[in-house]
């Protein structure tokens, strides 16, 4: 799909990985709050909750790759 | 022949345990009502400090967040089994569903820490408010137990009487006037040990033992 002689689905890809970006960025974010929470509050359960922001993040770069090979 | 009247044990010559005294118990980590909780540090404490009670907002408050999570799980599918988004490329449709599954999976997660993390510790010093509004932003604010000058505690609704959690209201005379502990199960029994700490601490006053 052409408009203005420029392919759409090249566009689209383009914001899906800025946007993509952006999450990965707010993931990070989300692993240095928690580790900082889990040092400012320890209540026995720091390894669950820091694994869980470890996982969304490894996820959200997994995604970014994919976006970037696959589409 | 059956004693119908019995004399009571007079227990008015045991030691009385104070409420900063009692030994700790072991808890669950997720708990909303942690009472003399067992291995929980709060960098906010001095070493000789002891944690009394570890509050957070009664589980039922999370039953919003959980149900609208349920739906989101959903959203997806309809476009899988009906042609709606047809005119996407396959790769698009794939990544798009992969990405609102990983949007969801953060709000979850956002929910959840959220909870978690928004904590009221009430120690035999003083009272802690950490409240973790979102991934980004995070508060805490504590007053001394001595600063203490009125606790009301208020359940309203046929929910929260039901489930007997509610809010409790503190009011200081420290730099911050008021600390809101809201929503936390057995709010009566919270006001109470707060009443009984700040007994204590005006004991350990008059005998000159402040720390």
């Amino acid at each position: 799909m052409n408009i203005l002689g420029v392919d759409l689905w090249i566009v689209v890809k383009i914001m899906f990985i800025v946007g993509m970006l952006v999450y990965v960025t707010f993931a990070f974010v989300v692993i240095r709050q928690v580790g900082h929470m889990t040092k400012t509050l320890k209540v026995g359960f720091e390894t669950p909750v820091r694994l869980l922001a470890l996982m969304h993040f490894i996820v959200a770069i997994g995604l970014l790759i994919l976006s970037v090979l696959y589409l | 022949m059956p004693d119908i009247f019995t004399k009571k044990e007079d227990t008015s010559n045991e030691p009385i345990v104070a409420v900063s005294q009692t030994p700790e118990q072991s808890y669950n980590p997720v708990s909303a009502y942690c009472k003399y909780p067992a291995n929980v540090h709060f960098d906010g404490t001095d070493a000789d400090e002891k944690i009394v009670l570890l509050l957070r907002k009664h589980w039922l408050t999370n039953l919003r967040w959980i149900l609208t999570a349920s739906v989101l799980i959903f959203v997806p599918l309809p476009f899988v089994y009906f042609p709606i988004l047809n005119f996407l490329p396959e790769r698009f449709l794939v990544v798009t569903i992969l990405f609102w599954y990983l949007v969801t999976s953060a709000y979850i997660l956002e929910k959840f820490l959220s909870w978690f993390f928004n904590v009221y510790i009430i120690t035999d010093e003083r009272v802690f408010d950490v409240d973790f509004y979102n991934l980004v932003d995070r508060d805490i604010s504590d007053a001394n137990i001595a600063d203490i000058q009125d606790v009301t505690s208020s359940i309203r609704g046929a929910i929260r009487t039901s489930f007997d959690y509610g809010d409790i209201l503190i009011q200081t005379s420290a730099e911050i006037p008021e600390l809101d502990f809201e929503a936390v199960p057995h709010p009566d029994e919270v006001a109470k040990i707060l009443r009984s700490l700040r007994v204590e601490e005006e004991q350990e006053q008059l005998e000159g033992r402040v720390r």
